[in-house]
């Protein structure tokens, strides 16, 4: 069994209002597998979140696929949608992505990237949740479970976490990137 | 026995109320080198509170799913799961009798993977029966990507010390292939 350890690579804390993208460059190639951790508020309201790889922007090269559930309406009631294989200009890792409202809302959002070295297409797999506070109209809360795939069999070395829209992120929104050594 | 962190363990999803520092370790680890139909983890210790399954797999051909054997114990009547799943432009639930941890997808094809986590909670527990849940996704081979919630469970107070996981219909896995098992404390 080979040592395991697991490094952050590098983490933005947002300090303005301006925001609403960051990149990891140069990425070591060390690792066997890729995540990030993100805890993010939005000035405007929600839009999609998603990861660019090595700068490709071509929606074609992307597709997703996953299941999700959000509450609507207030009071709230419950409702999921599922989702299709639809191409954006990234790998999806969140539907309707971060709560605007103040920063009262909270959204959190892990992405995992195995083998970001191996030549095949990169898979990505994210998982993400948000709340926005009673009383707001429209969406209150969501969870995403997401399968990405970016379609390159080229090594990773630079990954953009952006919002669409484009949407901004608030002071303190905290992106971080880790890398997995090992099995 | 290596040791992720704490932080390392919020970035795998958990709950931090579930972990403390240095509680979660990789028991043990396949890197295939070579076309192979099954991974088997026996001697598990009994240390842990739940057992981790990861798995990045790559196939020759699209895989239909995987079967998860507890103990060598093949008998189809011993476990049940229930799935919701997203398939391309479709979706539907299901839920079974029998030892698929993934009903419609773990593989692709050589150049496009399949990836999952399926965690197994108070296996060594001698008073209930085992549960467990995952997430999984992966591409058809074509254009289609598929996903997967599931969560089944395991008809047995035994605990848990072995387990096998197995393409079904005979499929393998291809070289590059990752399988770990890893153990969660607290």
């Amino acid at each position: 069994m080979p040592t395991i350890t697991y490094e952050p690579i590098q983490t933005y804390t947002i300090s303005g209002s301006s925001t609403g993208s960051v990149t990891f460059n140069s990425i070591p190639t060390i690792y066997t597998e890729l995540k990030i951790v993100a805890s993010i508020g939005a000035v405007e309201s929600e839009n999609d979140l998603y990861v660019v790889m090595n700068g490709d922007n071509t929606s074609s090269n992307y597709g997703y696929g996953g299941i999700a559930g959000w509450q609507t309406g207030s009071p709230a009631t419950n409702s999921t949608v599922e989702f299709k294989s639809t191409s954006y200009a990234g790998c999806l890792v969140d539907y309707y992505g971060p709560p605007a409202l103040g920063g009262l809302g909270q959204h959190q959002v892990v992405i995992s990237i195995p083998d970001p070295q191996g030549s095949h297409w990169k898979i990505v797999r994210s998982n993400s949740v948000n709340y926005k506070p009673a009383g707001t109209p429209g969406v209150r809360g969501g969870v995403d479970e997401l399968i990405s795939v970016w379609k390159n069999n080229a090594a990773i070395t630079s990954l953009t976490i952006t919002q669409g829209g484009p949407r901004t992120w608030l002071a303190g929104s905290r992106i971080t990137l880790f890398g997995l050594k090992g099995a | 026995m290596p040791l992720l962190t704490t932080q390392s363990a919020r970035s795998f999803g958990l709950g931090i109320s579930l972990l403390s520092s240095n509680s979660y370790e990789a028991i043990q680890s396949y890197t295939l080198t070579g076309s192979q139909s099954f991974v088997e983890f026996t001697n598990i210790p009994q240390t842990y509170k739940t057992l981790l399954i990861s798995t990045f797999t790559l196939s020759s051909s699209f895989s239909s799913g995987a079967f998860l054997y507890m103990n060598s114990d093949t008998t189809t009547s011993s476990y049940y799961y229930t799935s919701m799943y997203s398939l391309g432009s479709g979706t539907g639930t299901s839920t079974y009798s029998n030892t698929t941890i993934s009903p419609n997808f773990m593989g692709g094809n050589t150049s496009q993977p399949g990836y999952g986590n399926f965690m197994i909670h108070d296996y060594t527990n001698t008073n209930k029966f085992k549960t467990w849940r995952g997430f999984d996704g992966a591409m058809d081979g074509g254009t289609n990507i598929y996903s997967n919630n599931i969560a089944g469970v395991y008809t047995s107070t035994n605990a848990v010390t072995a387990l096998r996981i197995t393409p079904v219909s005979n499929r393998t896995w291809s070289a590059g292939s990752k399988i770990t098992l890893y153990g969660i404390k607290g």
